[in-house]
C-alpha cells in the first residue's frame, strides 16, 4: 500500500473489526435461528411442557408464549360422581390473558373469590380433557393455578415474548 | 408510546441486520435479493403495526422512522465515529490492476463482480485497465481506470498482431 495517491481514506483497522462485528453477528442469527428451531420462541420442542397426571388432573401447555399470539392449554380433568369435571383458574390468569374459548363448552361458568370456575359435563367417562385457548394481553412473567376439586393444584408458569 | 418504542428497537434492529449482512446484499441488489427485503419488510410491518390498524398507529410509527433518519444523519455528520460505525468505510479491493484477493473474500465479494463494475461503469475489459477499485461504503464497486485508458488500448492494439505473429 506505498501507492501514493490512494483516492480514499482507508482504514483498515476499523474495517478488520466490522468483519469481526460481522462474524459474531452470523453467530447471533444461527443461535437465534437454532433457538427458534428447538422452541425457545414457544411452538417447539423446549416450550412445550406437562405437568401434573396425564391421566389423572394434569395440563399441557407453552412455557415460551407471544403477545397476542394465541396459545393452546389442554387440560386432563377427573370426573366426579355426578359426571361433571370442575375446573377452577386462578385470577393472576385473567390480569395476563383473555380467554378465546374454551372446549367443550361448560355447563356452568362463575366466578368465586375473582377465580373463574367452570363445570363440564363428562358424559359416562371417568375423565374430561378441555381444551382452553388463551391470548396473552402483555409481555410478562405469567404465573396462575389450575384446581379441581380433591387434587393438588398446578401452577403454571410461562415467559410471553413482546 | 409504545409504537414509538417498537418503531425504535425494528429500526435498530434492521440496521444491525444491514450490517451483519454485510455490504454484499446492499449494494448490487439481484431480483431474489430484492424480493427477499420485500418480505423482510413485510414481516417487520406487521410487527409494528400489530393489531393496531388505526391512522394514528401509522402516523406514530412512520413519524418515529423519519424522525430516527434525520438524528442518524445529523449525528453522522457531527460524529465521524458514528458514521464509520453505522455506514462503513470504503476499501481497496484492486490497486493497479491487482486484485486484493484477501480484501475480497472476506468482503465476500468476487474478482468478476469488480470486472462488471468496470466494464458496465467504463468499459474495461481486462484487470489490468483498472488502477483502483473501491468498495465504497454503500457497497458499490468503484472503478477508477488507467489513464489515459484509450491510448492504452491503442497501443495494445497495435501490439497484439506483432505478438500473434510466427517469429
Amino acid at each position: 500500500m506505498a501507492e501514493p495517491s490512494i483516492p480514499i481514506e482507508e482504514n483498515m483497522r476499523f474495517q478488520r473489526a466490522t468483519w469481526k462485528a460481522e462474524r459474531a453477528g452470523w453467530v447471533i442469527l444461527t443461535l437465534i435461528v437454532a433457538a427458534a428451531l428447538l422452541g425457545v420462541f414457544s411452538n417447539g420442542y423446549l416450550s412445550f411442557t406437562q405437568i401434573g397426571d396425564e391421566n389423572g388432573f394434569g395440563v399441557s401447555y407453552e412455557r415460551f408464549q407471544r403477545k397476542t399470539v394465541t396459545t393452546h392449554l389442554r387440560v386432563n380433568l377427573p370426573a366426579d360422581d355426578d359426571n361433571e369435571a370442575h375446573l377452577r383458574i386462578g385470577k393472576s390468569a385473567l390480569d395476563d390473558y383473555e380467554i378465546d374459548s374454551i372446549d367443550p363448552r361448560p355447563v356452568r361458568a362463575a366466578a368465586d373469590q375473582s377465580d373463574l370456575v367452570f363445570d363440564f359435563d363428562a358424559g359416562s367417562a371417568r375423565k374430561l380433557t378441555a381444551f382452553i385457548a388463551l391470548r396473552p394481553r402483555r409481555a410478562t412473567i405469567a404465573r396462575f393455578d389450575l384446581s379441581t376439586p380433591g387434587q393438588k393444584p398446578l401452577t403454571l408458569q410461562a415467559l410471553v415474548y413482546p | 408510546m409504545d409504537s414509538v418504542l417498537k418503531a425504535f428497537i425494528i429500526y435498530v434492529f434492521l440496521w444491525a441486520i444491514m450490517r451483519i449482512t454485510g455490504r454484499r446484499a446492499l449494494g448490487e441488489l439481484s431480483v431474489f435479493e430484492f424480493v427477499l427485503f420485500l418480505i423482510i419488510g413485510g414481516a417487520t410491518q406487521r410487527a409494528l403495526t400489530g393489531e393496531d390498524y388505526s391512522l394514528v398507529n401509522a402516523i406514530i410509527i412512520v413519524a418515529t422512522l423519519a424522525l430516527l433518519e434525520v438524528i442518524t444523519s445529523l449525528l453522522e455528520r457531527r460524529y465521524r465515529l458514528f458514521a464509520k460505525v453505522t455506514r462503513g468505510v470504503p476499501m481497496l479491493v484492486m490497486a493497479d490492476g491487482e486484485f486484493m484477493t484477501s480484501r475480497l473474500r472476506q468482503a465476500r465479494i468476487t474478482e468478476d463482480d469488480v470486472m462488471e463494475a468496470a466494464r458496465r461503469l467504463h468499459g474495461l475489459e481486462r484487470p489490468e485497465d483498472i488502477r483502483f477499485a473501491v468498495l465504497e461504503a454503500s457497497g458499490k464497486i468503484s472503478i477508477i481506470p488507467r489513464r489515459p485508458v484509450q491510448a492504452q488500448a491503442r497501443k495494445r492494439a497495435r501490439a497484439s498482431p506483432r505478438s500473434e505473429s510466427p517469429t
